[in-house]
């Protein structure tokens, strides 16, 4: 009677942890799946351009610091931004080298041009957000996949749009791996992606150290399937 | 019965006396494997500070781990990527897991942790150390706009909280650009790992303890193999490089190929022995005497010295061979006495009859070779007054030995008759000793003594061609240490004057002209103390130079105005160059915690050799500065030196002296003048060797029979190594004198030169053969040892081996009467 109940017992303990495991292990695939889909349309991208305005906040600023232009992505791997404003600088990305171009007023109302080249590899960070881009614009779901945690959320429609035309907006979460004992090295606490379809709208870092920024996609200027 | 209470006791006292002497050698025995085997008491000045230098210095103490990946060589893209992403992962995993070690006092892939930097004495002054621009212009409006700017733009990428502290504290990125600008290298990086062309990731070590504190880097060796390969996975291999390793490598050899070539050797020895005198314990006893030499010697060396040089014990053991004679003589003379059928009823008077009649001769042969030795105990070097101790005690115990402890034993009769092909050779020997052989001896001792003293190549005074170290090692390290910009060992530049600040200021002096080789590709970097330290006047220079706190807040107030930054959160930044210019002067003693700490003190230090006197006799303290140069076109900086000491006009007040040193030619002097040093000991040794022959013969005449064997011996193996390709070491030299020792011992024994004059056939036959024995079992384990791959053992085993038979040949020639052909 009671080995019974033991092992009655033990199979509902089995039973569980497998449909814990099966459960979990559907939900490693479903968020995979839903990652692939999501970026499906981007995998077809072969040039994109839009205006974008940054929004970065820090302990060394007195007030949000804002800065906008335009940013032109070139499959596979290049990458042009241009700083409109406060001042004309442009960035030009090309497999790991960035020439970075500066505009510096001169005293005769003439214009210099400095031009000035570095290698991503010395700036880990820089390389890390780049990189991001890149897999971003280019749907590269299994770069995220290995180096975030990730999580996807599907946004309620825009209670505005009455027409209803516009496509069911998605919220994607990245998480780099936290070590808890080493918070002071570390940059980023998440990543949010907010976009419809082909189309990203936002992507927000929060820093650690009240470190953040914000840079929004405001119109697409150009894009080549 | 009281004889044989006396023996128990003998034989007590002798045990006691073994396990005493071992208890000691395993309580204190200290062996020290380091270059101060080659240190010289009358050595001149530079090489000892090149001594001092090479000791302490940094150079010894770094290690190198290389990361490296067979896949890397494929050539998809992607491949490469993963496994450089893999490496990098390693290099920082490894660096985590070494840095737990106290050992290690430095491990760097790229560059230091930001706690590190921040519990930097130097971080403190970084406005002070930076020579890279003047502090006035550093904080001008102009100056202060462009770095906020620069800042401005890295602030793009969301910071950390360690860095947002260190851009609080040091906006101006100074401390890294002095990081930079001591860390050269031409190595690339990759996520903060350094990797060479071959895709190969580096990490640099230093450790704690010197180079050539051997046991020390053995632990440090095993700790790192064990993290290593708990680490590394994925076919990822890893090699450790660095003059500890090459030392271990190099000692770990050394043993190997003595364990082998001794075990082998031993073998065929014993073998040998087994079948001259049948019997397994007059073979185990037979090397009783010889280890009571080495226990003896070891101790008394050690009792002396504190320690024992590593060369001078595995030198000691080898020269110290001698002492298996003392019995095989005193048992080859046993079997002759049974052999006549003088037995005594008891076993120990005939021991002791048989001893006796052979110990005039062995104490003859000890006394030389005594005399030979202790010629070199006066040397200046250490290492031969060690070596000179080690073998003197060594010969006393072993003889002692032989004298009162082999005769205790009971040995089973044993007839000389049955070794058979012995006694035959022994035989033809004794009887086929013609004139004329001493006619071709002497023609040829002559020819080679001409041979010799015309030979071009006489003397082998590079150190370089006695190591065992392959080609491919040196030239990896020497690319390692290159591409990191670390010191070759061997060109250096020597300041010296009475303070460390006068040599602080001369090497600042000399700033524009090492920068000046740089332009001119003399060498690629140079390193020296004021790079860490500048002197206390350039401090206060550029303490003066910075602005005053009110004068920085100011001119940052002013240059951040029409920018986003917010002035308030750089408080830690006017507080740290305030107290920059404020603080006292930096002095090395304020840098014991730091991580350059040993640097500093090897590139500045106070000259402890120093006999630097005034016209009033006063001693001065003097100071050394050591200039370290990579990348030397050695002709071009000679060159632009020798110029740059005409042109450069010396101030009378300036006595700070520089000079420019090749430490390879200056270890080479070293090694030079300790050759000529063993050769001088030596001569004396022989002239008194031929004193003390003389003392004992007591007739001028027969002085040729007991002198032309071992000095014909020492002629003809010279010219003979000389001959083969080899030139003359150290080590050549003191094996020679082993070689004195055998000749003189042959030579008695075969000889007709007794105390009593009384030599019968049966006699001469039993003398001829114990000589035979004794000869054949030093030729065994001499060449054995000859066929080393490793220089210094061949030098050994080659000149003794050589010098043991031509011995032996010349004492049957010489020390016999001829017989001419009628």
């Amino acid at each position: 009677m009671i080995s019974g109940k033991i092992r009655f017992e033990f199979k509902k303990q089995l039973i569980v942890s497998l449909a814990l495991l099966f459960y979990i292990n559907s939900q490693a695939c479903l968020a995979n799946t839903e990652l692939q889909n999501l970026l499906l349309p981007f995998k077809q991208i072969t040039l994109v351009k839009f205006t974008y305005t940054e929004t970065r906040k820090s302990v060394f600023f007195k007030k949000p610091l804002l800065s906008s232009g335009e940013i032109e992505f070139i499959r596979p791997d290049k990458i042009i931004k241009e700083v409109l404003k406060p001042s004309y600088k442009k960035f030009i990305i090309n497999q790991e080298t960035l020439t970075i171009i500066d505009t510096i007023k001169t005293n005769h109302k003439n214009e210099d041009i400095k031009k000035k080249q570095l290698k991503l590899t010395h700036y880990p960070k820089l390389k890390q957000f780049i990189d991001l881009l890149k897999a971003l614009l280019s749907g590269d779901a299994l770069f995220l996949q290995k180096h975030y945690d990730i999580s996807i959320s599907q946004l309620a429609p825009n209670k505005n749009d009455l027409k209803k035309t516009t496509h069911l907006s998605w919220k994607l979460i990245l998480t780099p791996q936290i070590f808890p004992d080493n918070l002071e090295k570390q940059t980023i606490k998440t990543i949010q992606i907010v976009g419809t379809q082909s189309h990203i709208k936002s992507i927000e870092i929060n820093g650690f150290a009240d470190e953040y920024s914000l840079l929004t996609i405001d119109k697409i200027l150009q894009k080549l399937m | 019965m009281l004889i044989k209470k006396n023996h128990n006791t003998v034989l007590l006292s002798y045990f006691i006396l073994a396990i005493v002497l071992i208890a000691y050698l395993l309580s204190s025995l200290t062996i020290r494997s380091d270059m101060s085997f080659f240190t010289s008491n009358s050595a001149n000045n530079d090489s000892k500070i090149i001594q001092q230098y090479l000791l302490d210095g940094d150079a010894n103490r770094l290690l190198f781990i290389v990361l490296d990946s067979p896949k890397v060589s494929s050539k998809k893209s992607q491949d490469n990527e993963q496994t450089i992403k893999k490496l990098i992962h390693f290099s920082h995993q490894l660096k985590q897991e070494i840095i737990k070690n106290d050992q290690f006092t430095l491990i760097e892939n790229t560059q230091q942790n930001i706690e590190q930097i921040m519990a930097e004495p130097l971080y403190q002054y970084r406005y002070i150390i930076n020579s890279e621009s003047d502090n006035k212009k550093r904080f001008s409006i102009a100056s202060l706009k462009q770095h906020f700017n620069n800042l401005q733009q890295r602030l793009q990428m969301v910071t950390s909280i360690d860095e947002q502290a260190i851009i609080a504290q040091s906006p101006l990125n100074v401390w890294f650009r002095y990081l930079q600008s001591i860390n050269k290298t031409q190595l690339k990086q990759k996520d903060g790992v350094w990797f060479t062309e071959q895709a190969q990731a580096i990490l640099l070590l230093k450790t704690k303890a010197s180079g050539f504190d051997l046991k020390q880097q053995a632990k440090n060796r095993q700790f790192l193999e064990q993290r290593i390969t708990a680490i590394l996975s994925d076919g990822v291999t890893y090699s450790l490089s660095g003059a500890a390793i090459i030392a271990l490598e190099n000692s770990k050899k050394i043993a190997f190929q003595i364990q082998i070539i001794s075990t082998l050797a031993s073998v065929i020895l014993m073998l040998f022995l087994f079948l001259v005198f049948r019997s397994i314990k007059q073979v185990l006893l037979i090397s009783l005497p010889l280890f009571f030499a080495v226990l003896a010697g070891t101790s008394m060396v050690n009792w002396i010295y504190g320690y024992i040089h590593g060369i001078s014990l595995a030198f000691g053991i080898t020269i110290i061979g001698i002492a298996v004679d003392y019995p095989i003589h005193y048992f080859s003379h046993l079997m002759g006495l049974q052999k006549t059928g003088l037995q005594n009823k008891s076993h120990y008077v005939n021991n002791k009859t048989s001893l006796l009649a052979i110990w005039p001769k062995l104490l003859l042969g000890l006394i030389t070779t005594l005399i030979g030795f202790s010629a070199i105990t006066f040397s200046d070097f250490s290492g031969l007054n060690q070596l000179g101790i080690f073998a003197m005690t060594g010969l006393i115990v072993a003889m002692l030995s032989t004298r009162y402890l082999l005769p205790l034993f009971h040995y089973n009769s044993i007839k000389l008759t049955h070794s058979k092909v012995i006694l035959y050779s022994t035989q033809v020997l004794l009887f086929k000793n013609r004139c004329y052989f001493r006619s071709i001896s002497l023609a040829l001792i002559l020819l080679s003594i001409v041979y010799i003293t015309t030979h071009n190549n006489l003397w082998e005074n590079d150190l370089a061609h006695l190591s065992p170290i392959s080609d491919a090692v040196k030239s990896n390290d020497f690319k390692l240490r290159k591409s990191l910009n670390l010191p070759e060992l061997r060109y250096v530049l020597l300041v010296s004057a009475n303070n460390e600040q006068a040599v602080l200021q001369k090497i600042e002096s000399l700033s524009p002209f090492l920068e000046q080789l740089i332009h001119s590709k003399a060498i690629t970097y140079y390193d020296s103390a004021a790079r860490y330290i500048p002197s206390i006047d350039t401090q206060k220079q550029r303490q003066e130079a910075l602005p005053t706190q009110t004068q920085l807040y100011k001119n940052l107030h002013q240059a951040l105005k029409d920018t986003p930054f917010d002035i308030q959160a750089f408080d830690p930044f006017i507080k740290a160059v305030t107290e920059n210019k404020n603080n006292p002067p930096l002095t090395p003693n304020d840098l014991s915690q730091s991580l350059f700490a040993t640097k500093i003190k090897s590139l500045l230090f106070l000259d402890k050799n120093n006999n630097n006197q005034d016209a009033n006799k006063q001693k001065h303290p003097n100071w050394i500065g050591v200039i370290i140069l990579s990348g030397v076109n050695g002709s071009q900086l000679s060159k632009e030196f020798k110029q740059y000491k005409k042109t450069s006009k010396t101030n009378k007040k300036d006595t700070a002296k520089i000079q420019l040193i090749d430490i390879k030619e200056q270890t080479n002097k070293l090694v030079k003048n300790y050759r000529i040093d063993a050769l001088y000991w030596f001569l004396w040794g022989s002239f008194f060797i031929i004193l003390s022959l003389v003392i004992y013969i007591k007739k001028i005449t027969q002085l040729p029979a007991l002198l032309l064997p071992f000095s014909g011996a020492i002629i003809l193996s010279v010219s003979l190594l000389l001959l083969l390709g080899y030139s003359l070491s150290i080590f050549h030299l003191v094996t020679l004198l082993l070689v004195v020792g055998l000749g003189i011992d042959y030579s008695i024994f075969i000889s007709q030169i007794d105390a009593n004059n009384q030599v019968d056939n049966q006699q001469k036959t039993i003398n001829l053969f114990s000589v035979l024995i004794c000869a054949i079992s030093s030729i065994i384990m001499f060449f054995s040892l000859s066929l080393s791959s490793i220089p210094v053992l061949k030098a050994i085993g080659l000149t003794a081996s050589l010098g043991t038979a031509l011995a032996f040949i010349l004492s049957l020639i010489f020390s016999r009467p001829c017989k001419a052909i009628e």
